[in-house]
């Protein structure tokens, strides 16, 4: 056996014992895998790249290898930080960098990723409470209103699961499609409506057809099931937000849409079958701008919530424009998307070995060193064509004699053109790979199948052209994606969630919360072969993208909420998990947008919500069904315009001659929003919180994080409950601190504490 | 949109490039290397409608124009009074129709 000298020197280091590290400087300090591929042919002999990168990390720290792979494949594990890791990731030859799966809490990534920002945010242990069904917690039922749903997907087969309680109201309807459709002890009940169209062919069953249901189920309540991955990729433990909840299907989408006729229905349905939590991946476009008394969603929450049922619904995915989010109605939980830390990496090499990351999903197979041209779509003009068009790739823009045998890269501003059409562009004129230039979807992976199409921020892309620049023969490739966790930074707000402020009122914040929302692994329906690439089986779970997708992480958490806490209103459920949410990203830095700029309220509401924090939140903000009613009255609404929402309405309501816009920041919500805000005269609103908290005994103590021109003043700053008093009231004053003027909106929050639990209300002060 | 960066400059033939915004507005003449779609930092851009010109054709005239430009899209028609799943598909792209059929407002994708 060759051995060489690197060898014996690294030989020495395995046989040295492994430095006990703190909890905190694990942190910093993590154990990763560094893959490297295939061992050499010489057995036991290290290849020569990974002796190199061996010796540069043990030269800065001794005892930092923790084990070294050379026999089946080539690679080792060590002790590294955030900075080799990425320069590590980078060196050719290394396939990819991953933490030590044995430190790590399961994968796949979603509920892991909200574990570990919750336990950066408090220090406290991983993997403490929050998704274990241990006894005395109540079952509870999440009710779904989607495409349908897949029966036999693992995610809801129920070995798990005790029988169905006996509240359970509901009734799995027969199907008449060629396949059963069977409900059990998991998915305990399945209703479907079909279009009030007698000419459409909608099947009758609550069989999915499409996917989006089955995922988004599996996402709020799947079961835990370890070993899944979308075709290797995103690989580890896929489990919803509550394991142990059952599940019941609304289908009321279909190819075409959802009829606002179905929905209702199944609002219907779903209170009187006896569901604890509403989850709704469904909306319209903001464009449309809804008015709650012709909306069939607000309409159906407000009933649902009256009778205890609380509503989570997706903010839309209109943005990044602001004024797109939708599902506004102040009765229902509106949660906006964000991205993980787990990315989708395919890297261009280039000339020289310079890795470019770039992402996507891609199962390419040609050549690992950048042995293909590379030309940018400018310079590989067609006769006829315009330069902006090749720059952009557009199809028959490009001439074949430049683009065959090439790797090709391209622009994407031109709007008109989808990257498929691209992809399709360059195939067919002989191209090898595609190179696509677009700072928005390059965290929102598509798939390209086995054509190796990688997309770069246009940062990245500059050093591409300076590459392409400084030498007359430029070269390149692209490697096949692999999945890198603990990307950072994360979270980010997704470029396509739907922003604030509400087109309705400025008065009321939304989104109310924001939540994993961009690829995300769930259960997929069993029979599509349209979603399988080239050669392979339908997947069985799929990685989608949307506000759909972040909905029901918080359905799942408000389920385990209630299921914690059976007697809680469905406004106190909302209250725990927007006060316990997060601001802070894995750089424990505030949370920026896709853009790399610093997020606002009015892109994650509260922020990134908290797997485990709403189970301890100390304090709520109820709101009442009377606080809705006065809502609708301060939002300009007459009686007979209320009826349509709420037909049946307490003896003698009218409203209040009083009623206002203004008056709408009053509503006792746990976020503030005012606006108007001239800096003449002050704005007061009030609030009222409820003890929670395991201490009768309590003192609370406020701080406030000001925003740039406004004094924040709380009154009492202190709140002391006892046992008689549960609930206290402060009030909130905003007023100029005359060194600046408000334009635009400012943000801060205020955050209520007891040394043990802190309760953050985020506000917005609008200039108009 | 016009973004101004400071970018190394394309080699040779175009000193010059135009941004291209979508249809109607007359190009600006600015260095604006590579693509990117006007997001400087803290700018938000307006939504992205990028068929204007279908609104208010019939669905098969809409699917037709733009299908010549892209034949792979998933099309997605939506009538009225209806709601849409939130997945964001870049696949795909959503007509949403009036109750006479007429495409009622910018399709985009998602």
């Amino acid at each position: 056996m060759k051995v060489p000298s690197v060898s014996f020197f690294l030989f020495l280091f395995l046989l040295s014992p492994l430095r006990e590290t703190r909890a905190d400087e694990m942190k910093n300090d993590r154990v990763y895998i560094v893959y490297m591929g295939a061992a050499t042919s010489s057995e036991g002999s290290y290849r020569y790249d990974h002796a190199q990168i061996l010796s540069s990390v043990l030269k800065r720290k001794e005892n930092a290898l923790v084990h070294s792979y050379r026999h089946g494949f080539s690679g080792f594990a060590a002790h590294l930080t955030e900075e080799e890791v990425r320069s590590i990731a980078q060196k050719p030859g290394v396939v990819s960098v991953f933490e030590d799966p044995v430190l790590q809490l399961h994968t796949t990534r979603s509920w892991d990723f909200l574990h570990y920002q919750t336990d950066l945010e408090t220090d406290s242990k991983p993997g403490s409470d929050g998704d274990s069904q241990s006894s005395g917690q109540a079952d509870t039922i999440i009710g779904i209103l989607d495409t349908g749903i897949w029966p036999e997907s693992e995610s809801f087969s129920d070995k798990t699961m005790g029988p169905v309680p006996s509240r359970w109201r509901g009734t799995c309807m027969e199907s008449n499609d060629v396949d059963s459709f069977k409900c059990n002890r998991k998915l305990i009940g399945a209703r479907y409506y079909n279009d009030s169209d007698a000419s459409s062919a909608v099947p009758h069953t609550a069989r999915d057809m499409i996917g989006h249901g089955t995922h988004v189920a599996s996402t709020a309540a799947g079961n835990s099931l370890p070993d899944v991955s979308y075709y290797g990729l995103a690989s580890g433990t896929a489990k919803g937000g509550s394991p142990g909840s059952r599940i019941a299907m609304y289908r009321v989408c279909t190819f075409f849409g959802c009829r606002g006729s179905s929905i209702l229905a199944a609002f219907d349905d779903a209170i009187s079958d006896g569901v604890d939590v509403l989850s709704l991946s469904l909306g319209s476009s903001a464009v449309f701008e809804l008015e709650f008394s012709t909306d069939p969603i607000a309409i159906g929450a407000y009933h649902a919530v009256a009778k205890g049922i609380t509503v989570v619904c997706s903010a839309g995915n209109d943005g990044p424009s602001p004024r797109t989010v939708v599902n506004i109605a102040p009765w229902i939980l509106t949660v906006g998307a964000t991205t993980i830390d787990r990315d989708f990496e395919s890297d261009v090499v280039l000339g020289g070995n310079k890795v470019i990351k770039g992402g996507g999903i891609n199962f390419a197979n040609i050549k690992k060193s950048p042995a293909y041209p590379l030309i940018y779509g400018s310079l590989a003009k067609s006769n006829s064509s315009k330069v902006d068009d090749a720059r952009n790739c557009k199809p028959n823009s490009l001439g074949e004699d430049k683009i065959k045998g090439r790797i090709v890269l391209c622009d994407n501003d031109d709007g008109e053109y989808t990257q498929t059409e691209k992809l399709e562009e360059v195939k067919r004129l002989g191209g090898v790979g595609l190179i696509l230039i677009d700072d928005e979807i390059r965290a929102v992976s598509s798939r390209y199948g086995a054509f190796p199409l990688t997309v770069i921020t246009s940062k990245d892309a500059s050093e591409i052209l300076s590459y392409i620049n400084s030498t007359t023969n430029p070269v390149a490739t692209i490697l096949a994606t692999v999945s890198v966790e603990q990307y950072k930074p994360a979270p980010a707000v997704a470029y396509f969630s739907s922003r604030g402020p509400s087109y309705a009122t400025k008065n009321l914040l939304k989104p109310d919360i924001a939540a994993p929302g961009v690829n995300i692994l769930a259960a997929w329906i069993g029979n599509d072969t349209a979603e399988a690439p080239a050669g392979k089986e339908p997947p069985l779970f799929n990685l989608l993208s949307g506000t759909s997708m972040a909905c029901p992480h918080v359905s799942g958490i408000a389920a385990t909420v209630k299921s914690q806490n059976p007697s809680w209103s469905p406004s106190a459920v909302r209250s725990a998990i927007m006060t316990t949410a997060t601001e802070k990203n894995n750089l424990k830095a505030p949370m920026t947008t896709h853009s790399g700029s610093v997020a606002t309220p009015y892109d994650y509401g509260a922020g990134e919500v908290s797997p485990s924090g709403p189970l301890q939140p100390g304090l709520v903000y109820e709101t009442e069904t009377a606080d809705y009613l006065q809502f609708l009255c301060n939002y300009g609404y007459d009686i007979s315009k209320i009826k349509l929402i709420s037909p049946t309405l307490p003896d003698g309501f009218t409203c209040p001659k009083s009623a206002n816009a203004d008056l709408i920041s009053n509503m006792n919500y746990p976020s503030i929003a005012i606006s108007k805000f001239n800096g003449n005269e002050s704005k007061k609103v009030s609030r009222t919180v409820t003890n929670v908290g395991t201490d009768d005994e309590t003192q609370y103590t406020v701080s406030v994080s000001a925003a740039a021109g406004v004094d924040v003043k709380v009154i009492p700053d202190t709140l002391k409950f006892t046992k008689n008093s549960k609930k206290l009231s402060y009030q909130v004053i905003f007023s100029s601190n005359g060194s600046s003027s408000v334009k635009g909106a400012v943000f801060g929050s205020i955050t209520w504490t007891n040394g043990k639990h802190k309760v953050r209300s985020p506000f917005v002060v609008s200039s108009d | 949109m016009a973004e101004e960066s400071q970018r190394t400059e394309l080699p040779q033939e175009q000193p010059q490039q135009s941004t291209t915004i979508p249809q109607e507005q007359p190009h600006q003449s600015t260095i604006f290397l590579p693509g990117s779609v006007g997001h400087p930092s803290g700018v938000e851009v307006a939504p992205k409608t990028t068929w204007p010109e279908v609104v208010g054709m019939t669905v098969e005239e809409a699917e037709r124009k733009i299908r010549e430009d892209m034949p792979r899209v998933q099309f997605q028609v939506v009538p009225p009074n209806c709601f849409v799943t939130m997945d964001f598909n870049t696949r795909r792209v959503r007509l949403y129709v009036d109750s006479e059929g007429k495409v009622s407002r910018a399709p985009r994708i998602g």
